[in-house]
């Protein structure tokens, strides 16, 4: 037979007799493949940039795109890492018996073709027949309309093609290079020698609590500005280094403490799970921090979209507390009465009640504020202390607010919806004032102390022409104006609404037709739009929370399984000596449980020990998504970390079933 | 009664797809008394192995039985097996059979920690034992740092330690160059004129005939047996030779 027919046979073979290890690789490779496909034809379909709300998600999917390339390249290699070790026996075999390496070279590049095929078909068959289905999964979550065209572009199969095809040669190129350069001899010899432990734990200890702590620290003091994903890309990287450095000499640390102590480790089941750890702790440690990590990604990612899921209607809540509101500029109105019969009339015309109308009058002024002294910008220096300040007059404070409170002349109140503004006395434009008091609640704008974006400070002063007059002093006084809006005269309407929803709709295309054109028209929002945007972006969110979820998952599952599988191999001939020396069936099964319990323990431990230091960062970004119920996130996480581990244990049991079959003896 | 009795034992394996069966032994019997050192001699695929798996409790027979200090093998449960093969027997292996995940001493204490033992027990047992097979310095190390003799004499204190009614050999001397293979046998003489029963696996006549009897098994059954008497190690060493010699060219014809 020629070689050309010889070797791609052999490649098979070399498939199908390793089956057990290469199936999962297989599968796994398909779904990332489905994965990867839906995600690029989901982004491609341009439909997305022309439904209206649907900016956020589609953004929110291409970074979810770039970070499944991200995850998936580390991630294949590492399991083909485990694929090859199992060959090399194989491979120095056939070495011996006369095969050249170019042979060898080429029946391995026939397996990765082979697998590569294989991994596609069955990848991009389940790609097209699902991807439509997860689209309208995907449109479904987001509130957007489902009855939209969905095409799969040919440049989604070839980004496909080609970044999984590099994956393969990147792998393919590892393993030729691992083989060639080793001989024969040393490919057939089982690697005998026990790792080399250590000599000093004190370094590899000080770096993993450098790098654990700044990580840490980043996710405990980083605020929410443009650098949060950053910083979190950086707490992430600095916390799985610093695992890595303290799982490694910490386990050795602990167990050869336990070693030194004669009669706890002189037990049957102590005994052989501590020395067949010591032995090789610094590869496992490497495959136990793996495991914590996507842990803690499963759980972090699962965090975010079960909380958001439940607290969407808050969120959308929290921006608009009021079903509607209009802003117009009162200088160019002559009426401000004819807005407002407009609203009532278009209202009762679409079936739709009108209730708990309000209207105000208020400025936004710039300031330079310090401390509790607000002065006019008057230099480039100033800005980085301006600050923006509604001022309202009490007369329509005790009216929206239903109060009779008074003020004198040089008092004023101050409400802010994040935190208290404290200070009992204010200094505008040089005029000291006395803060008669500090509100504690708006109705129309939410208090809300983790609140860190949309801070908003209220002075409310005793009558109308003082406000007006304040006003323009900061506005005039001042040649640094930022915010263009500032001594403009706002009026401002709102109200909830009453009835069906399509009429509701109706009825505020039909108000927002006739005047958002007008020259006084500055500014509106309702709670139905806004609600279709937070719905397409935490749809989104959802969406690519579950299927990130469910990749993490894969991963972890299948890092367990070859853990176990190849720890399986080569203790299988310790497990074999110990039978012969007299380890019953029960003691095998009892000292697997307590190895795998340990081994499994210790990660699942650690990510919730990371879940909760990455807490405070989850909740920060939450609250930039205006989730600010604490305790629901806190119980979503508990809950979470509950069902995990149910999924974890019942993995564990799975895997250490697959072990002990391994090195069972056969009688 | 005799303290090791091997009553007509019968083992065939079936292949796996029916039909072809393959008798290993057909009908052995002999005994063995306490303190004696026996050797088991015969070509590869006489049933040796098969014999001694069998006295293992490793292996059952298809047919008789075992009796070692008059309590039938057959009459043990499943699952008192293991412990009985703890208690009451221990192996030398050709290669060793060492955990590279214990050093020396763990991997001699490893039956004691199986059955149970406290540290300080297990100690008092060691001391003496390696001082008498010369293994005291290497306790500490490592199986892969140690030569193969000295493996082996750890696999023996291993053997010894839970002072076994009956050591089984298995080709002790087989992966041994030629000074620590009789070094090896001396101490296994050592052991038995300690009162040490033995039963070894060999195919060599350098390791046979160092024991007090030699029994030689061909195509699964007993075809002689040579006791030592009062011969020196070099007539034991011609008697065997001559023995083997017979036993090769008989039935070829």
């Amino acid at each position: 037979m020629s070689k050309t027919i010889i070797l791609p046979k052999m490649a098979a073979t070399g498939i199908r007799k390793n089956g057990i290890v290469y199936l999962p690789y297989i599968l796994t490779t398909a779904f990332s493949i489905s994965v990867f496909f839906i995600f690029s034809c989901i982004i491609k379909n341009d439909f997305l940039e022309n439904v209206p709300h649907a900016a956020y998600m589609w953004m929110l999917l291409k970074i979810g795109n770039g970070l499944l390339g991200i995850i998936l390249v580390p991630f294949l290699f590492y399991t083909n890492s485990f694929l090859i070790k199992r060959r090399k026996n194989e491979i120095g075999l056939y070495s011996i018996l006369g095969l050249e390496k170019k042979h060898i070279a080429f029946m391995m590049f026939m397996e990765t073709l082979f697998i590569y095929i294989i991994a596609m078909v069955i990848g991009l068959i389940t790609a097209v027949v699902f991807a439509k289905l997860v689209f309208l999964i995907l449109l479904n979550a987001s509130g957007l309309p489902v009855d939209v065209e969905f095409t799969m572009p040919l440049s989604s199969f070839i980004t496909t093609l080609i970044f999984f095809g590099g994956i393969s040669l990147l792998n393919l190129g590892t393993n030729l290079y691992q083989v060639t350069k080793a001989n024969p001899s040393d490919l057939l010899r089982e690697p005998k020698k026990g790792e080399r432990q250590p000599k000093s734990l004190f370094i590899s200890t000080v770096l993993g609590i450098l790098f654990l702590g700044g990580g840490y620290w980043i996710a405990f003091v980083s605020k929410v500005d443009g650098m949060i994903f950053l910083n979190f890309f950086l707490a992430v990287f600095m916390v799985v280094v610093g695992t890595y450095f303290l799982f490694t000499s910490g386990s050795i640390a602990l167990l050869r403490t336990l070693r030194k102590n004669k009669n706890y480790y002189y037990k049957k089941a102590n005994y052989i799970t501590i020395s067949g750890m010591i032995y090789r702790m610094k590869k496992s440690a490497a495959s136990l921090v793996n495991i914590c990590i996507f842990s803690t990604m499963v759980i972090i990612t699962l965090l975010c979209t079960v909380s958001l899921t439940l607290g969407e209607k808050a969120a959308i809540r929290f921006i608009c507390p009021l079903d509607a509101e209009y802003v117009f500029d009162s200088s160019k109105m002559q009426d401000t009465s004819a807005f407002e019969t407009d609203m009532q009339r278009l209202a009762s015309q679409n079936n739709v009640q009108i209730k708990d109308k309000i209207n105000y009058n208020y400025f936004l002024i710039d300031t330079c504020n310090n401390q509790n002294i607000f002065s006019i910008l008057k230099s480039s220096s100033d800005m980085e202390k301006e600050r923006l300040v509604r001022l309202i007059s009490l007369s329509d404070f005790n009216r929206i607010e239903g109060q009779n409170k008074k003020l004198e002349q040089d008092e004023i109140l101050v409400y802010s919806n994040t935190e208290d503004f404290k200070y009992s006395s204010v200094t505008l434009n040089e005029k000291v004032y006395k803060v008669k008091e500090e509100i504690s609640s708006f109705h129309f704008d939410t208090k809300e102390v983790n609140n860190y974006s949309r801070g908003r400070l209220y002075f409310i002063i005793n009558d109308y022409s003082n406000v007006d007059k304040m006003a323009k002093q900061f506005n005039d006084g001042s040649d640094y104006l930022d915010y263009e809006g500032s001594g403009t005269p706002y009026y401002s309407v709102r109200f909830n609404m009453e009835g069906e929803i399509s009429n509701k709709e109706a009825f505020l295309n039909a108000l927002d037709k006739k005047w958002t054109e007008t020259p006084e028209f500055i500014s509106n929002k309702n709670v139905i739009d806004w609600g279709y945007d937070v719905k397409s972006m935490d749809g989104g969110l959802l969406f690519l929370g579950v299927f990130f979820g469910l990749i993490f998952t894969i991963c972890l599952l299948l890092i367990m399984y070859y853990k176990q599988i190849s720890e399986g191999l080569e203790d299988k001939h310790n497990f074999d000596v110990m039978q012969q020396v007299g380890l019953s069936d029960e003691d095998v099964k009892a000292t697997i449980h307590r190895q795998i319990m340990l081994v499994f323990g210790l990660p699942l431990a650690v990510a919730i020990i990371h879940t909760m230091m990455g807490l405070r960062m989850t909740t920060k970004l939450l609250y930039a998504l205006n989730l600010y119920n604490n305790k629901l996130i806190a119980l979503s996480c508990l809950g979470i970390i509950a069902v995990f581990a149910v999924f974890y244990v019942l993995s564990y049991f799975l895997t250490a079933n697959t072990y002990y079959r391994i090195v069972k003896r056969k009688s | 009664m005799a303290f090791l009795e091997v009553k007509n034992l019968k083992k065939v394996y079936t292949t796996r797809f029916g039909g072809n069966q393959v008798k290993a032994l057909e009908k052995v019997s002999f005994s063995v008394e306490k303190g004696e050192y026996v050797a088991v001699m015969g070509e590869s695929g006489s049933g040796k192995t098969t014999l001694l798996n069998i006295l293992a409790s490793l292996d059952k027979p298809t047919e008789g039985d075992i009796l070692l200090d008059e309590k039938s093998f057959s009459k043990i449960k499943n699952k008192e097996l293991c412990a009985f093969r703890r208690d009451n027997l221990g192996f030398v292996f050709q290669d060793f059979n060492l955990l590279d995940t214990f050093s020396l001493q763990d991997n001699i204490f490893l039956p004691l920690v199986l059955q149970g033992k406290s540290y300080s027990e297990m100690k008092e047992r060691l001391v003496p034992l390696a001082k008498q097979l010369g293994i005291t310095e290497f306790l500490s190390k490592y199986p892969y740092e140690v030569s193969g003799g000295q493996k082996q004499r750890a696999a023996v204190a291993r053997a010894l330690i839970t002072q076994p009614k009956l050591i089984l050999a298995d080709e002790p001397t087989g992966a041994l160059d030629s000074k620590s293979a009789t070094s090896l046998l001396s101490m296994f003489s050592n052991v038995n004129k300690d009162g040490q029963t033995i039963v070894m696996v060999t195919h060599s006549i350098q390791a046979a005939k160092c024991a007090g009897r030699v029994l030689f098994i061909k195509d699964g059954n007993l075809f002689h047996q040579i006791y030592r008497g009062n011969s020196s190690d070099d007539e034991m060493y011609h008697k065997i030779s001559d023995t083997l010699t017979v036993l090769q060219t008989e039935g070829v014809e």
